[in-house]
């Protein structure tokens, strides 16, 4: 089972994600989220976010972001990632996995043993986004790493 | 416990915000734990920064810790079976 890291970032985009992690489309893998880091590297202002991390069941349209093998002995990884989404993901409706307001300035980490992880199943086009509630020029970045099975 | 995190906030005009997590048994939902109560008080998180304590709730059919919407619906279906169903489809 190998590991990944995959980092989004929402620049001018004007959807409310951030990125989104989905199983592949053809060679669908179970993957767990076990790590994940949100903040914003803009200029320090008073904004507030609720970051919200929801299941999806497809990706929507976005710019691709290959995730990368923590052991460069392991192979590309199955699973799509994307960020700066023009169309968003289709979210399942009260499928939230993690609610976490923060100010702008605020950096969040939330991390867990990689065998327990937040898991996606197999199927194509289903996992994770990450957003916030309110659409924004402000730039956020997360970093999440998940391992695929 | 197996099933613990750890979720950590930093901001600079206040001391690092640490506490440990667990997930709900039924739909994975990151739950954030009161220190020292275990599993029996959560805390939630509000826009205005103010974290409330709630009673925590825990499914007696599959012995985990569950959120507080899945123990409104009052039925135990493991996030195992809910993947299961999802990749049968």
């Amino acid at each position: 089972m190998a590991r990944y890291s995959v980092d989004f970032q929402r620049t001018a985009s004007l959807t409310l994600s951030v990125g989104s992690l989905v199983a592949d489309a053809t060679r669908p893998r179970r993957g767990k989220i076990y790590d994940l880091i949100l903040g914003s590297e803009a200029a320090a202002a008073d904004n507030p976010f609720l970051y919200t991390l929801q299941r999806c069941t497809a990706a929507g349209t976005s710019t691709g972001v290959t995730p990368q093998p923590l052991d460069p002995a392991d192979a590309a990884t199955e699973s799509d990632a994307g960020e700066n989404h023009t169309v968003e993901p289709t979210y399942t409706a009260g499928a939230i996995l993690l609610n976490i307001p923060l100010n702008q300035r605020a950096t969040f980490r939330w991390q867990q043993d990689p065998a327990y992880g937040l898991v996606y199943p197999a199927t194509a086009a289903n996992g994770f986004g990450l957003q916030t509630d309110v659409g924004s020029t402000v730039i956020i970045t997360s970093t999440m790493h998940y391992e695929e099975q | 416990m197996r099933h613990q995190g750890y979720a950590t906030i930093v901001q600079p005009d206040a001391p690092a915000f640490e506490r440990d997590t667990c997930n709900c048994g039924h739909c994975q939902k990151v739950i954030f734990l009161k220190p020292g109560s275990g599993v029996t008080v959560y805390l939630i998180p509000h826009r205005d920064g103010r974290w409330t304590e709630e009673s925590g709730a825990f499914c007696r059919v599959c012995m985990r810790p569950v959120c507080l919407p899945c123990h409104d619906i009052g039925r135990c279906t493991p996030f195992e079976v809910q993947l299961e169903y999802a990749e049968k489809r």
